[in-house]
């Protein structure tokens, strides 16, 4: 039942490329969920996030200090490595400062008929933040005019709002699945779901996922029960780490990653103007750790997710070096305890094999059985 | 080989600038028993909105992180106190030094941790948004964040300070609520001017020290930019501004050096650990290479514009272009432009590139030592490209690591020997 998105995500590159001869369309990659597909769809595009390779590399470091976060040093290094060969162009929202290096330089070395960087704001929660962002879709609207040579009309538009919000509404309908005492998909088969929708055209991905839900049910096969768990992080695309956390007694049933539930949570609701109410889906977005400020918002949709999804225990999974999250770690954690929501705290390097990580997890388990 | 021997002498205005220094810092401690308001955030974001609701004191909160830093048993303290409340250990060495200090109550100077009575702040690198918010919650103090819209020099400009121009005006309302002040304009106004005509003075103090010998090391200024940076929209900043613009005029001209024996020149992109201090007065006595300066300090504090020609010199004020302050609009747009030009390009990697070959460019430099400072991930964007850079471009460039803001990870002997190196690749024996 998965097979295809497993298919799609370990081969995504064979998909692009196939895709772009099938089409004759352009391939982008962006750096961030918060770069606004639906503009490049409209534009007769194919948005693929670039993704972890997860192997060891050599050759960023003349690029990007070490004290950057791993994630951002793989996806440059995949970059130099020509793994990306077939991208027309390269678009980064701001989120943080990390994977920014990783697009200035992918800029300077790998040059691109197209790259583009979104102002999305830092600060959604600023009365401001909004009409700033607006302007930014607005010029980015243009910019994408201007390479093609096309306009991206109205009907377009809308199209791509409409397979988008269709996507999200069924990615949404996978995640409910998960609340359920046995749910039917285990948290790497969710994993693999997800990533695919970030890779492949999502009319594609909608069609294999209505497939899927509409078979799940009586499914043959559905996962052993295990201990709930949620993962909460940045970006997180690592399905072995998972595999990892389930052969060892846990289910992962819910995560807040931006390659997971971030990405999905919310439709466009088109009221007229297209541009503004593109802009309100990404400023209205649950937050991604960079963009917490000043009130912290993020930590009450954590704690309502893990009880929605009778949460046992949550991973707190943070790529060593990452800023936005090390900042939200401590007082996510306190407000997990007040829950009484054990948690366990996991750095990684997505480029180091998850074998290392087997025994914390491992205790993290028994400790949540003892207790149930 | 022989070396220039220059006259040289401490500069007469340093003593000054070490009373202004420290008064400051009694400021803070007393700002409420003198009626004023203490008005924490980053030290480079413009006070001067804050300055409309009456006497204002701003906390100097990098400075004062820094002074953490440079008292060893102190600091430790503090880390440690941060790192047991579950903070890891390469988060901000700037938040880790200033936040455990909070944490442990106890000011550096002497008494409790001064309480702000808000928080104004810009976001612009990763931690500080978050450093704040950390502080906002220990202290309960209303805090309010301005986005720095990040960018590439020169895109969407004006809907970059209109952002910015909107969320100031969007501060301001939040200010009168949260104080209860009616905010006043001909005090912004005043604060405003001030603070342009300051960073006009800095910019012109910067490039001065591109007169060989150099009248300025970077240690001096070290000590002295404290004023500029924590007081620069009060007259008394101004005052002493033109005092040492002047000093350093009378040096340039009469050849009064800050190193006698120079002989070579290096600036370097940020403030080297303080531990290192000792090393940067080894190259100079040692090697006769002066370090010149500080990009970031120049960078961030100066008004500087571009030359036709890609030099460098001290900018027009917006007065100065024919648009006088006579509105809250007026002001804010100045101080819009001034965060815009400064902020944004320390996170654009060409602009990095293109501003520190200008530097070098203007203070006559024979190499360039960068500073990986791990306790900085903020200064340290795009800082390996332009190491890379800058090498093409034909520069001497050398680079050390350190964490400047984490006594613990001392590592002299090691900043030493890559000090050796960089002189080597600039081609210098010992004097
Ligand atoms: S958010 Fe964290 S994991 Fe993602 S690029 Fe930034 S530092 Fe890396
Ligand atoms: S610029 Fe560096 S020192 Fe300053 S807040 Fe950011 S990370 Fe910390």
């Amino acid at each position: 039942m998965i097979e295809p998105f497993v298919q799609a995500v370990n081969g995504r590159h064979d998909y692009a490329r196939q895709w772009k001869a099938r089409t004759g369309g352009r391939v982008v990659g962006y750096l961030c969920t918060y770069v606004p597909e639906e503009l490049l769809y409209a534009a007769g595009m194919l948005p693929v996030r670039v993704l972890g390779s997860h192997q060891p590399q050599d050759v960023t470091e003349p690029h990007i200090f070490s004290i950057f976060c791993p994630f951002c040093r793989d996806v440059l290094a995949q970059g130099l490595q020509g793994r990306y060969s077939y991208l027309d162009g390269l678009v980064k929202a701001r989120s943080c400062m990390h994977i920014r290096n990783t697009f200035t330089s992918w800029q300077k070395h790998i040059p691109l008929p197209f790259s583009y960087y979104i102002g999305m704001p830092a600060i959604p929660q600023l009365g401001a933040a909004r009409d700033f962002l607006v302007g930014e879709l607005g010029a980015f609207k243009e910019a994408l005019e201007g390479w093609t040579g096309q306009p991206i009309t109205e009907a377009a538009l809308s199209e791509a709002v409409e397979v988008y919000n269709a996507n999200r509404c069924l990615m949404r309908q996978l995640y409910q699945t998960r609340r359920a005492e046995r749910p039917p998909i285990s948290g790497e088969e969710a994993m693999y779901v997800a990533l695919a929708s970030q890779v492949m055209d999502k009319r594609e991905h909608s069609a294999l996922l209505s497939d899927l839900l509409s078979g799940l049910d009586s499914r043959p096969d559905p996962p052993q029960p295990g201990v709930r768990l949620m993962l909460v992080g940045t970006e997180n695309d690592d399905a072995d780490l998972v595999a990892l956390m389930e052969s060892k007694g846990g289910l992962v049933v819910a995560d807040d990653h931006c390659s997971g539930s971030r990405y999905f949570w919310n439709d466009v609701a088109p009221d007229g103007d297209l541009l503004r109410a593109i802009a309100t889906r990404y400023i209205e977005r649950p937050r991604c750790p960079a963009k917490d400020i000043p009130q912290r918002q993020r930590l009450e949709h954590v704690v309502g997710i893990a009880r929605d999804y009778d949460v046992q225990g949550v991973v707190l999974l943070q790529q060593k070096f990452c800023e936005p999250f090390e900042y939200e770690i401590p007082p996510l954690q306190a407000r997990l305890r007040e829950e009484g929501i054990p948690s366990l705290f996991l750095e990684y390097d997505l480029a180091m094999n998850v074998g290392p990580m087997s025994s914390r997890i491992e205790a993290f388990l028994e400790m949540i059985e003892l207790e149930i | 080989m022989t070396v220039a021997q220059y006259e040289s002498r401490p500069l007469e205005c340093f003593q000054r600038g070490q009373e202004l220094r420290q008064e400051h810092w009694r400021n803070v401690m007393s700002a409420r028993e003198q009626g004023k308001l203490l008005i924490d955030g980053y030290v480079l974001f413009p006070v001067a909105l804050c300055a409309g609701l009456g006497d204002v004191v701003p906390f100097g909160t990098d400075v004062y992180a820094a002074n953490v830093a440079n008292n060893t048993e102190f600091s430790i303290r503090a880390l440690e106190t941060v790192e047991a409340r579950g903070f890891a250990r390469d988060t901000c060495g700037y938040f880790r030094n200033d936040v455990g200090s909070m944490f442990m109550d106890q000011y550096l100077f002497g008494g409790p941790y001064p309480r702000p009575d808000i928080i104004f702040t810009p976001h612009d690198c990763e931690a500080r948004g978050r450093w704040y918010q950390v502080k906002a919650e220990h202290l309960g103090v209303p805090i309010f964040i301005v986005e720095v819209p990040l960018a590439d020099p020169g895109f969407r400009t004006q809907a970059r300070i209109d952002y910015l121009v909107a969320q100031f005006q969007e501060g301001i309302q939040w200010m009168e609520r949260v104080t209860g002040r009616k905010y006043d304009d001909e005090r912004l106004l005043q604060a405003t001017d001030i603070t342009l005509q300051s960073q006009k003075l800095w910019a012109e103090i910067c490039l001065l020290n591109g007169a060989v010998p150099a009248p300025m090391n970077v240690r001096s200024k070290a000590s002295i930019m404290a004023v500029p940076l924590m007081r620069r929209h009060e007259p008394v900043a101004l005052e002493f501004l033109k005092t040492l613009r002047d000093e350093m005029k009378y040096r340039v001209d009469n050849k009064i050096a800050a190193v006698a024996s120079e002989r070579a020149r290096v600036m370097t992109d940020q403030m080297p650990p303080w531990y290192a201090i000792s090393g940067v007065k080894y190259t100079e006595m040692f090697y006769g290479a002066v370090w010149v300066g500080m990009w970031t300090y120049a960078r961030l504090l100066g008004l500087f514009q571009v030359t036709a020609d890609g030099g460098l010199e001290p900018g027009l004020t917006p007065q100065e272009r024919g648009r006088p302050l006579r509105t809250r609009e007026d002001a804010l747009k100045a101080l819009a432009e001034l965060v815009l030009f400064s902020l944004v390009d320390m996170y654009n990697t060409q602009a990095k590139i293109d501003d520190l070959l200008r530097f070098a460019r203007a203070w006559h430099c024979d190499g360039v030592i960068l500073h990986f400072n791990r306790s900085c991930p903020g200064e340290a964007v795009g800082l390996s490209e332009a190491k890379l850079a800058l090498k093409e471009a034909g520069l001497a460039v050398g680079s050390y690591e350190s964490s400047a803001q984490d006594p613990r990870e001392g590592g002299m002997t090691e900043m030493v020997e890559s000090f050796e190196r960089i002189m080597a690749v600039m081609g210098l024996q010992k004097l």
